[in-house]
């Protein structure tokens, strides 16, 4: 792969803006795109659009080849008089989740088949590629502000996918989401122009620079390390801040619902929250709120996900859930129970998105998808039936399956710390099983709707090749995860290690910064 | 009145900008007497009077490259970047008010050719505003701005809206004037001159900072300031006038008087008044606080988009009013930066709504925009980046988020560091996304209604072009503001140096020695 994009011109130095540049200007090629007759618009901006993902994930694969276990990065001037650098890096924490986003973002676009878009297809189309963009941007900044723009910028894209192609009560339910979310943003807004003052800068080397050897004093790193978290743990869907989640990814297209259950909140507070406020994030009191707040979740989402009345509705609340076993790694802050939270955050990434595509599939043959009214649907509908049950196997975390590694990960590391919060966490695999196989059940089995009795369509070839993907991913990843392992350790040891050492280099009751 | 003499030499070099402004107005008007009446000579006097601007705009990019005669140094007149930039903002919202007022006019059936000359008018005062050193010079602006603006206020005579927004307009401005001269006595009382830059010194020397008749002045200047900017709790005309007012006059006004008045009164605070700085802080920042909340509270319920943007353009006062809270030369900076995102913003919405109501004033109901998505879509997409720049949203929403980011940095990093104001200015702007959220999901979210055309069609290819300009450099400037932040820096105002000390914020208390932005 790697010589074949450097016969091309490619070189690894190109690939990072490339990786934000390609999605973006595809969103705007998309959208200038002639608006002629709707149905050749809708399938050129789709053929455009499909192929400008491709290129995205093929990139994100080369990205992967290419970097080696540190990190790859690239710098250029952008506003001098803020400190500001566009400044774009990868390393062993954003690269998985980077491919995990550009492949996610392609299949969502292949599984949404076209004739579901009946309106403006240019627009949704491109809003897609913007909102890829947004994501990956949150990824690859290197540079707080270029990090806070990208991480506002997904926010619109969301907004009018959820508003527009939603349901009817999807443009309240993306006013909420937005409003809500926007909420967390401002506050860390605040935080982020005073320690950018403070350090005379944005880029992360600035910041990280100060964290270790001018540090902040305690009270000011907790206030902005709580500003952070905010942002972070509203847009995560943490208890108690959830409550915009299960609206916005039921009322909203399947393809928006994959894109909330992305993980990019516990991204930021793991490579910026904890390493900026490295005294306030490792505070006692802190770490055990969070781990409590993790444990909520885990057992609050799994309980409400056994009363949901749809499926939708239900893999919301389990990745509410999921959430809760991420926050839980990183409280604990061990390297195996951070490794663990990455992996369980690609994992949720791979088995909700999944099934919030095959849920969105059901959708387009039944209007109605509600448990009562469903039933039996695996004699109508086998390979439906086959592959739903797989995801949720996954989803609980059964061994053998991707989404075992992570929480076994997450329980083993944070044990020692927190013995009994990740007791009680374990309960939260019970339920997980509970809640899905009870939801698998009373869709795919039992007595079949006499409404549904041979309307149903089992699954396309299309729909199929879709889901093979994650199908592989989520087996492959279950009985081999060292590639991903090993590709995330060294940058997890490195972040675990810096946090720990500077996080005792707090001038406690010194008004300045204490300088050596 | 020494200054006065000294500077009488470089009078016509200082005031080229003004004079050119001034007799053009004076052409326009002329014209339009002798040209024959018309729709066609009224739209020759709006590109007669856009041209006047352009050369007036010529003129000052060609002062502001020039170093500062010496006799300007203590002159009634300033001569630094922050006027040239100021004057910079203002013609370019004196051009979107012609490009927009060319065209409405013809669709409302104003035909009268003298407003274009009205506007040049005002836009002479806002020029002396911006520029002036001395009290008399800011009375002066200040009347010349205003007495035009209301005549354009009541400009049509068929609606009665119109006629009660100029006569409130009128009366209340009148009573705010008597404030202002009353506290400008006062401080002349105190201090034994008009002029700022000697007023900053007298107050030094003599310690005049808690001076009784000082601080009554003061008092008096906030009122009558306030008024001006449209601050809580002295807003209380702004939604009819703005709702009364033809719309293109409606973004003169929130556009153009805004920004004349603010670069005024931070001139006057920081400038003049600059060592009594813990004297008027407090006022200030609670003038700051009320009016971003009040003002972003009231919009959320206003069915009408002109009284929406009022409460909207209160709000927006609260914001600057943090920029100069925080007395610095950064704050300063953040305000040029802020006006012109905020008049790039301001005069494309209204120009939007001059598109939507083609010229009827009825149709400025938020429910007039529905669907406009559907109907207009680069209509509609070209509205919600200027709501998301008001509400400064980052990308698309474009300079909006920079000018924020401006403001609160300047809030954050000045000396006396406003970490309360800065938290009540996120939290306010999280409230304005109620609203214009609300107009963004009017023109996406909903079907268009049925409406009967409008009566009279009118080619409006100007305005377009100012909403796709506005819109365009709003957006290119959200990604890459490196020039306009660079602009801003380099037009600054020379802040007084002597500061009062302001009692100890949270983050001040904690805050690492080296707070200062380091900048090369």
């Amino acid at each position: 792969m790697t010589p074949a994009l450097a016969s091309i011109g490619i070189t690894p130095s190109l690939l990072l803006p490339l990786l934000l540049g390609v999605p973006f200007v595809g969103a705007i090629l998309v959208w200038m795109l002639p608006r002629s007759a709707n149905d050749v618009e809708a399938s050129l901006a789709r053929t455009v659009t499909i192929a400008m993902l491709a290129a995205t994930a093929l990139l994100a694969l080369a990205l992967w080849n290419v970097v080696p276990s540190s990190s790859a990065m690239v710098d250029y001037p952008w506003i001098d008089d803020f400190g500001a650098r566009f400044r774009l890096s990868a390393n062993g924490i954003s690269l998985p989740l980077v491919l995990l986003t550009a492949v996610l973002m392609l299949l969502s676009v292949l599984a949404t088949p076209r004739s579901s878009i009946t309106h403006r297809a240019a627009s949704w189309y491109a809003l897609i590629l913007l909102l890829t963009a947004g994501i990956l941007g949150i990824f690859l900044a290197a540079d707080l502000l270029l990090f806070y723009l990208c991480w506002e910028l997904m926010l619109v894209p969301l907004y009018f996918l959820i508003g527009v192609w939603g349901s009817e009560r999807g443009a309240s339910a993306g006013k909420t989401f937005f409003v809500y979310t926007m909420l967390g943003s401002l506050l860390m807004l605040v935080a982020v122009i005073t320690i950018a003052s403070a350090a005379g800068g944005t880029t992360y080397e600035m910041l990280r620079d100060m964290a270790s050897n001018r540090p902040m004093g305690l009270m000011a790193q907790l206030l902005c390390f709580g500003a952070f978290a905010s942002a972070f743990l509203v847009k995560s869907a943490l208890i108690p801040f959830h409550t915009w989640l299960p609206d916005a990814q039921s009322e909203g297209p399947p393809l928006a619902a994959v894109a909330l259950g992305i993980k990019v909140g516990t991204y930021g507070l793991l490579v910026l929250a904890y390493p900026l406020f490295p005294a306030a994030a490792l505070h006692p009191t802190v770490r055990l709120v969070l781990a409590s707040l993790g444990v909520v979740g885990v057992l609050y989402g799994s309980l409400v996900a056994l009363v949901q009345p749809d499926f939708r509705r239900v893999m919301s609340y389990a990745s509410i859930a999921h959430l809760g076993f991420v926050v839980l790694g990183i409280s604990a802050f061990t390297p195996e129970s951070v490794s663990g939270a990455l992996v369980v955050m690609v994992n949720a990434g791979i088995t909700t998105g999944g099934m919030f595509l095959l849920l969105g599939m059901l959708r387009q043959r039944l209007d109605d998808d509600q448990f009562a009214s469903l039933g039996g649907l695996a004699r109508q509908m086998p390979m439906f039936g086959a592959i739903a049950v797989l995801f949720a196997l996954a989803n609980a975390g059964l061994p053998g399956t991707n989404g075992f590694i992570g929480e076994f990960l997450v329980l083993l590391g944070a044990f020692p710390t927190f013995p009994v919060l990740t007791l009680l966490a374990t309960l939260g695999v019970i339920l997980a099983a509970a809640y899905l196989l009870w939801a698998v059940q009373r869709v795919l089995f039992g007595p079949t709707n006499a409404a549904n009795a041979g309307v149903v369509r089992d699954l396309t070839r299309m729909e199929v090749g879709v889901m093979s993907v994650f199908v592989v991913a989520i087996i492959g990843l279950g009985l081999y995860p060292a590639p991903l392992l090993n590709r995330m350790q060294e940058s997890v040891a490195g972040i675990v290690n810096r946090v720990n050492a500077s996080s005792t280099l707090v001038p406690i009751g010194v008004t300045d910064g204490g300088q050596p | 009145m020494n200054a006065f003499a000294s500077a009488s030499l470089d009078l016509g070099t200082l005031l080229l900008p003004e004079l050119i402004v001034s007799v053009g107005g004076m052409i326009v008007l002329l014209f339009g007497v002798l040209a024959p009446e018309g729709a066609a000579t009224t739209r020759r006097a709006h590109l007669l009077a856009m041209v006047v601007a352009l050369l007036a705009a010529g003129a000052a990019a060609m002062l502001a490259n020039q170093p500062a005669p010496l006799s300007a140094s203590a002159g009634p007149l300033a001569y630094d970047g922050f006027r040239w930039a100021s004057v910079a903002v203002l013609l370019l919202g004196v051009l979107g008010t012609l490009v927009m007022a060319m065209e409405y006019n013809e669709g409302a059936a104003l035909t009268p050719s003298e407003p274009p000359a009205l506007v040049l008018f005002s836009a002479a005062g806002m020029l002396l505003l911006v520029g002036a050193r001395d009290l008399m010079l800011i009375f002066l602006g200040i009347e010349v701005m205003s007495l035009s603006i209301y005549v354009l206020t009541g400009l049509d005579r068929s609606r009665a809206g119109s006629a009660e927004g100029a006569l409130k307009y009128f009366l209340l401005g009148a009573f705010s004037t008597g404030f202002l001269l009353y506290g400008m006595a006062l401080l002349y009382g105190a201090t034994g001159t008009t002029n700022l830059a000697t007023m900053a010194d007298v107050i030094t020397a003599r310690s005049l900072a808690t001076d009784p008749l000082l601080i009554g002045g003061l008092a008096l200047l906030f009122v009558g300031f306030s008024f001006k900017i449209a601050a809580v709790p002295f807003h209380m005309w702004t939604p009819d006038v703005y709702e009364g007012a033809p719309t293109p006059y409606t973004s003169f006004m929130a556009a153009g008087v805004k920004t004349a008045a603010f670069a005024a009164f931070a001139r006057l605070l920081m400038d003049g008044l600059g060592p009594a700085y813990a004297s008027w802080h407090y006022a200030s920042w609670l003038l700051a606080a009320v009016t971003m909340v009040v003002g972003n509270i009231l919009a959320l319920t206003q069915q009408n988009l002109k009284r929406m943007l009022a409460y909207s353009s209160i709000a927006h006062a609260g914001y600057l009013l943090v920029a100069v809270t925080s007395h610095s030369a950064e704050g300063t900076a953040a305000i040029v930066f802020y006006a012109l995102a905020y008049t790039l913003a301001t005069v494309g919405a209204y120009s939007v709504l001059c598109l939507v109501s083609g010229g009827i004033e009825k149709r400025t109901r938020l429910s007039d925009l529905a669907g406009l998505s559907r109907t207009r879509p680069a209509l509609a997409v070209a509205m919600a980046v200027f709501m998301l720049s008001l509400m400064g949203f980052p990308v698309a929403g474009g300079m909006g988020f920079f000018a924020k980011w401006y403001v609160l940095r300047a809030a954050l990093a000045s000396n006396a560091p406003q970490l309360k104001l800065a938290v009540i200015l996120v939290l306010a702007s999280l409230i304005s996304a109620g609203y214009y959220l609300k107009v963004v999901a009017t023109m996406f979210m909903t079907l268009p209604t049925e409406v009967e055309p409008p009566t009279r069609v009118v080619a409006a290819r100007w305005t377009g072009g100012v909403v796709t300009i506005a819109a365009l450099v709003l957006l290119v400037l959200g990604v890459y503001p490196g020039p306009a932040v660079h602009w801003a820096r380099t037009s600054t105002l020379p802040t007084s140096p002597a500061r009062g000390s302001t009692g100890q914020t949270p983050m001040q208390a904690f805050a690492p020695t080296d707070s200062q932005p380091a900048f090369p």
